[in-house]
Order: C-alpha cells, then structure tokens, then sequence
C-alpha cells in the first residue's frame, strides 16, 4: 500500500443489490434470456415423455396428447415458446458475429452475420414441421 | 489472483452446440406438439404414423443429439442464471454439481428412451 | 427551454460520512454545456468542495466517467439539455470503491490492467533493428479493441463485476485480446493464464451492458466472446495433445 494511503479514511463500499436486474430494462432483458434455459430444460423432459408414451403404446400416446391440451400444460408450453423464441433472436443476434469475425477478421455489420441464421432456422424448422405432420 | 485454469472449455462448448440446436429446432416442436396439435390447427398424424416416424434412425440420432445437447445447454445457463439472479455464488459448486447432474440423467434417460424404442 | 436544471449529486467526505447523501444544485441549462461544465459550475460558483476527475473535456482521456440517472457516461461528453427539465443523479461510477464525492478508487482496474500485460511482448532478443510491418488488413483484426480509453464505464455496467470483484473485467480482456490478435505481439502463451482462469472470460455470461456503454465503439464483449473460441481450442490441445509445446 502506498505510504501516504496509511492513514486515510476507508472508502465507502457500495453493495450490489440481490435484485440488481429490476434496475434496468438491458439487465433484465438479460435474465429473461438466461431463464429460458428453465424452459428449454422443461420441453426437454416433454420431448421425452412423448418418447415414452410411444414406446409404451397408443393408449399412453393417447394420454400423452390429451395431457398436452390440458389448460395447465398448454399454457406453460405456449409460455416456453414465447421464451424459446427469445433465446433463438438474442443468439441469432448474438453468436454468428463472433464466428464471423473470427474467420474474416475484421469489425462486421451485425445484420449480415444474424442473416442466414434466421433463413435457417426457417428452413429447419418447415421440415421437422413436415416430418412431424407426416406429410413426408 | 488464482490462475489455475478453467476447465469451463468444455461445457462451454456443449452449451454452444445446444444453443443452436435449441434454438433451430426446438420452437417447431413446440409449436407442432404444444400448441397447434392441441388446438387441433393441424390434422394429427396417427399413431402408427408416428411409430415409423420414430422408428427410423435418422430420427433417433437426431433425437438424440438435440436432447443431449438442450440438456447440457440448459445445465450449463441454469447454472450461471442462478448464480447471478439469485446470488447462489457462494455455493457454486453445490449449484453446478446439481445442474450437470441433471443434464447427465438427461443425457442418460435421452439414450436409454431412443435404445427402447420400437 | 427552462434557464436552470437542478443536479443532484452524490456526496461523500471519507472524514464525516459513512454513507453517500445527495445535495441538489442549480445550475444554468446552456444549450451548448455538457454535463462536465455543470460540475465545474458548482465547484466554481456554488461548492468549491465538490471533488470529481476531468482532464481533456473530448472524450479521449478517460478520467470524467460517472453514473447518469443510473447509466455509466462520460460528462463531458453528455449534454445537459437531454436531461430537461431534469433533475439528473450523478454518482460515482458504480462498482468501485469511493474515495471522495465522485471521485472512485481505481486501483482495482489498474492492478487487472496490468495482470493482461497489455503491451507487445517480443521473445527476440535486444531491440527491434527496423519498424515492424503491418498490412491494413493485420490492422483491421485488432484495430477496433485498440481505441479503449480506460474509462471504466464498461465496468460500471457489468453487472457480474459487480458481483464479483475478482472478474478480470471487459476493458482489461479486451485489451488482452488486442494484443493477442496485434500480428506485432508473440506473447499470446503469456496471457493465457490471466484470461483462461474462472475469473477471466469465463465469468462473463453476455450481458452485453459493457458495450452498449462504451464511449469510442470498443465491443469488449465480442473480444471476450472471441477468445472464449480461442481459449476452448488451446483446452483441447492442451486435453488431446499433451506432447505439444506448452
């Protein structure tokens, strides 16, 4: 420590707030996106429930889709969409300009990098809509 | 300050992975499977329509891999959202041992479901 | 427009307080004065005790950063006619320890600042014989990290600094990844420590605040983002070929 710091007063510490994010809206955009985990986690373990309802039979799938439409399920999935949804804009806006920036080196226009994520994610997304559906 | 070094490479890159895979494929499923078969928007394939579907391993292996990699992913931010919207820093290692716990029963059940199916 | 706006700023005396009050001035709202010429309005005709850092009044040095109705800026480069008809909060720059009224304790960056070693580290011997030669397009990798002020803003706004004290910081990484990407600089192998620690990059879970706040168009989070790549290809070198050169 410096010789003429012995003798000065303590500094004031400010402490961080535990809910800091409710501060401002850029922070809690933040948590918003990192909570979609939680719902990305939830359909995960519904995807699996699925599976098992078609290892064990069209009754238990029946059951399965019946559960799926009831009032509490729906609106919880409906709520992991709007939330999943999220999480793929902030990455798409987010990821592709780091990679493109590291294979061309140089500053790029954020929009050319988020571009093909989201024609991607279009494509992708018509077919496993098409599979799903059994149209193919 | 410590300079060991991370060894937070690897989840980190499995979150990656996962965050596009989730990202691409996931609100699809959603949509199809949680609103729009409910709602009855779409005509719902039959049963055994769905068995052959799933029977196919093009379909378990991207079955597979979407769920291994969303459960590492939501393990891996879970992890790093409780931490710091819930100021669980002091315990982080207790929070990181449950949420790599979770993803590996995951990844554990993921494989054994698409093992067993017909 | 109203001829005055009222400020209220922070104030603390390390003698007398324990705690930071506010005291509310009233200062002219010129059309042309930024936040800056208000402070040393007060100190020159209202407070003379009134203790905050300034140096080149442009936007270059890097000393006047405060917070601004919550929002890390540099005074004298914010204008006080946004704020009409006010009031407007200034506050030392949030994270940092306070010394005096808005004038914050520094060390902590300083000490990280170092840690990186942010100058071009050569492993040849003796002193250059010529310039080193650079193409634009060398420039163009690292140019952008290059403009950092060492302002503190960044750090003002990153919430897991706030957090965690110890976290290297979004200045000092990207300053790391200037010179790491500088095609002059062979000390890569020497920072990798610093930034592949917890307390490196991967405390930072992309907020983004860092820059959306900086003042000359800095970007740290894609810096660190950027060498989150780096860092998870030298782990698994390190993993997969321990015969390598270390």
């Amino acid at each position: 420590m410096p010789q003429y710091r012995q003798f000065q007063p303590k500094p004031y510490r400010p402490e961080m707030r535990a809910y800091w994010y409710f501060d401002r809206w850029p922070y809690l955009k933040f948590i918003l996106r990192e909570a979609s985990s939680i719902f990305v986690a939830w359909f995960a373990v519904v995807i699996l429930l699925q599976l098992n309802a078609v290892i064990s039979g069209p009754t238990a799938y029946a059951n399965f889709q019946r559960w799926m439409a009831t009032p509490a399920v729906f609106i919880v999935n409906v709520i992991s969409f709007v939330f999943i949804c999220f999480h793929a804009i902030t990455w798409f806006m987010l990821v592709p300009r780091v990679m493109a920036r590291q294979v061309l080196e140089r500053p790029t226009p954020d929009l050319m990098s988020a571009a093909p994520s989201f024609g991607i994610w279009l494509v992708a997304s018509v077919i496993v809509a098409l599979f799903a559906l059994r149209v193919i | 300050m410590a300079t060991h070094r991370s060894n937070r490479p690897l989840p980190w890159m499995l979150f990656g992975i996962g965050g596009f895979l989730v990202a691409f494929f996931f609100p699809v499923h959603i949509f199809v499977y949680g609103i729009a078969l409910p709602l009855d928007w779409l005509p719902s394939p039959s049963y055994q329509s769905t068995v052959a579907l799933v029977h196919a391993p093009i379909t378990r292996i991207y079955l597979g891999i979407l769920l291994i990699m969303a459960f590492w992913h939501a393990g891996y931010r879970i992890r790093d959202t409780l931490c710091d919207a819930l100021a669980m820093r002091h315990v982080d290692t207790v929070v990181a041992a449950t949420c790599f716990a979770f993803a590996l029963a995951g990844t554990i059940v993921t494989v054994v479901a698409l093992c067993a199916l017909p | 427009m109203a001829d005055t706006i009222i400020l209220e700023v922070a104030r603390f005396s390390p003698e007398r307080d324990s705690e930071i009050t506010y005291q509310t001035f009233e200062v002219p709202l010129r059309a042309d004065w930024m936040l800056l010429d208000a402070l040393n309005y007060i100190k020159d005709n209202l407070d003379g005790s009134l203790t905050f850092r300034w140096s080149c009044r442009m936007g270059i040095c890097g000393s006047c950063g405060m917070m601004v109705n919550g929002v890390p800026k540099l005074t004298c480069e914010t204008l006080i006619s946004e704020f009409a008809p006010g009031p407007v909060r200034i506050e030392p720059l949030e994270h940092f320890p306070v010394v005096k009224d808005l004038v914050i304790d520094m060390d902590v960056f300083l000490e990280k600042l170092q840690a990186v070693r942010p100058w071009i580290v050569r492993k040849d011997e003796g002193l250059p014989q010529r310039e080193f030669l650079q193409t634009p397009a060398q420039l163009d990798t690292f140019h952008q990290y290059s403009l950092c002020i060492n302002c503190m803003l960044c750090y003002a706004a990153c919430p897991v600094f706030g957090l965690d004290p110890q976290f290297v910081g979004p200045a000092a990484l990207a300053l790391a990844e200037r010179y790491n990407l500088d095609s002059r600089d062979q000390g890569a192998s020497e920072r990798t420590d610093v930034l592949s620690q917890h307390d490196g990059i991967w405390d930072c879970t992309v907020v983004g605040e860092c820059s959306t706040v900086c003042p000359k168009g800095v970007d740290p989070s894609l810096a660190i983002q950027q060498y989150k790549l780096t860092a998870t290809k030298e782990w698994f070198k390190t993993w997969l070929l321990p015969w390598g050169n270390k």
